[in-house]
C-alpha cells in the first residue's frame, strides 16, 4: 500500500468502516511506516480533544422550560396566518382588534385627504379641523399647506411611501384651532 | 416515547408529542445550532424554527436516518440561510469594514484558562463549510459517510473538506495553547 492510498483511508479506518482486509493492510502499513502513523496519531489526538472541548463549551446550555409552548404557539400561528410574532392569545386579540382600528381609520383619511385635494385647486390653505388627522405627535397634511404655513416644522424629508402631495408634519399647536378655510 | 410512535404521532397530527420532542433532542440541537451559529439566543430561534418546519413537514419523513439526523438537516439548511440573511443585512449596513483580525494575535495575551473564548472565536471565523464539517464530525461525532450523506457531498469531498477545516482550525489557535495536545508533531 502507498502512503497516498493509506492516508487516504484515514477517516474510515479510524471510523472502523473499512471492509477487513483494507483494515488489516492500512494497520500494517501503519505498522512500517512512520510519517503515515503520524498523520494518523495526528488525527487522533485531536478527534481525542475536539469534541470535549466543543462539549464543554456547549454543556450547561439548555432550552428554556416550557419551550414547547413556544413551539405550539408558533405551529397555532402558521395555522392562522394573518397574526405573526410572539404574543399569547390575549395580546393577539388586542393586536387584531388594533389592526382593525389602525384600517379603519387609514381609509377615512385617505377619504378625507381626496376630499383635501380636490378643493386644494383655488386656494393654497384649505385643509379643515376634520381634515387633519394626529398619529400620535404627527399629523398628515397637504403639502401645500405645509409650505403655506407659517409655522410648521416638517419632519424630515417627506416620507416617500406617502401619498404623493403629502408630507409628515409636526404641527405647531396654533393648528389645532385653525378655522376651516373660507372656500 | 420512541421515535417511531413520536413520528406516527405527527403525522397523525397529535401536536402533543412536541413535548417528548422537545424533552429528546431540544438540548442536542440547541448546542449543535451554537456551534454553527455562535450565538445563543439565536440558536434557541433556529431550534425552534427547525422544530416548526419539522411538524409542518412531518410527511416527508421517510426513516431513512434517524429522527434527530432528520431534524439536524433542517437545522443546517436554517443555519445556512440565517448565515446568508446576516451577510446580507451587514453589507447592506457596511458594517463589514472591520478586517479580520487574527484570533492568534488577540489569543496569545490569554492563558491557558481563557480556551473556551479562543476556540469559540476560533470557530466563528472559519468559512461555512468548514465549520459545519467539524460540527458534524467533531459533536455530533458523525463517521465519515455519515457526513457524506448530510451534506450530500461525496465521501472524497467530505475527506478533502476535513482536512482542510483542521488545519484551519488549528491555524487560527495559537500553537502554545496545545489544545489538541499534539503543537510538538508539526
Ligand atoms: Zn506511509
Amino acid at each position: 500500500m502507498k502512503c497516498s492510498q493509506c492516508q487516504d483511508l484515514l477517516f474510515e479506518y479510524l471510523d472502523g468502516t473499512l471492509p477487513s482486509a483494507s483494515q488489516a493492510s492500512v494497520q500494517e502499513h501503519l505498522r512500517e511506516c512512520s510519517s503515515c502513523r503520524t498523520v494518523f496519531e495526528r488525527e487522533k489526538q485531536f478527534s481525542g480533544s475536539l469534541p470535549g472541548l466543543l462539549g464543554e463549551q456547549t454543556v450547561l446550555m439548555e432550552l428554556p422550560p416550557q419551550f414547547h409552548q413556544k413551539v405550539l404557539s408558533r405551529l397555532e400561528r402558521d395555522a392562522h396566518p394573518v397574526l405573526k410574532g410572539d404574543f399569547s392569545w390575549f395580546e393577539q386579540c388586542a393586536h387584531a382588534w388594533a389592526g382593525v382600528a389602525a384600517i379603519a381609520v387609514l381609509m377615512f383619511s385617505i377619504a378625507a385627504l381626496f376630499v383635501i385635494r380636490d378643493s386644494l385647486g383655488q386656494r393654497a390653505v384649505c385643509f379643515s379641523k376634520a381634515a387633519f388627522y394626529r398619529l400620535p405627535g404627527v399629523a398628515v397634511l397637504p403639502r401645500r399647506c405645509l409650505s403655506d404655513q407659517p409655522g410648521y416644522d416638517r419632519v424630515g424629508k417627506p416620507s416617500p411611501g406617502l401619498w404623493p402631495g403629502f408630507d409628515l408634519a409636526v404641527p405647531p399647536s396654533s393648528v389645532v384651532n385653525l378655522e376651516p378655510a373660507d372656500l | 416515547m420512541g421515535e417511531n410512535e413520536i413520528v406516527a404521532a405527527l403525522k397523525r397530527g397529535d401536536l402533543s408529542v412536541v413535548e417528548d420532542i422537545v424533552g429528546l433532542y431540544g438540548n442536542r440541537l440547541l448546542r449543535s445550532a451554537y456551534l454553527l451559529c455562535g450565538n445563543e439566543s439565536d440558536a434557541q430561534d433556529l431550534v425552534q424554527d427547525t422544530l416548526v418546519q419539522a411538524v409542518q413537514s412531518i410527511h416527508r419523513f421517510r426513516g431513512d436516518s434517524s429522527l434527530y439526523s432528520w431534524l439536524h438537516g433542517i437545522l443546517l439548511n436554517l443555519s445556512r440561510h440565517y448565515h446568508r440573511e446576516r451577510k446580507r443585512l451587514v453589507q447592506g449596513h457596511d458594517f463589514d469594514s472591520q478586517p479580520g483580525e487574527s484570533v492568534s494575535d488577540e489569543a496569545s495575551r490569554l492563558d491557558l484558562e481563557s480556551v473556551s473564548p479562543v476556540l469559540m472565536e476560533a470557530m466563528r471565523k472559519l468559512s461555512e463549510p468548514h465549520r459545519e464539517i467539524l460540527v458534524l464530525r467533531y459533536f455530533e461525532e458523525m463517521k465519515l459517510d455519515e457526513i457524506a450523506r448530510h451534506l450530500n457531498i461525496s465521501k472524497g469531498t467530505a475527506k478533502s473538506r476535513l482536512h482542510y477545516a483542521a488545519e484551519s482550525l488549528r491555524s487560527l489557535i495559537p500553537k502554545e495553547l496545545n489544545l489538541f495536545g499534539d503543537s510538538g508533531t508539526d
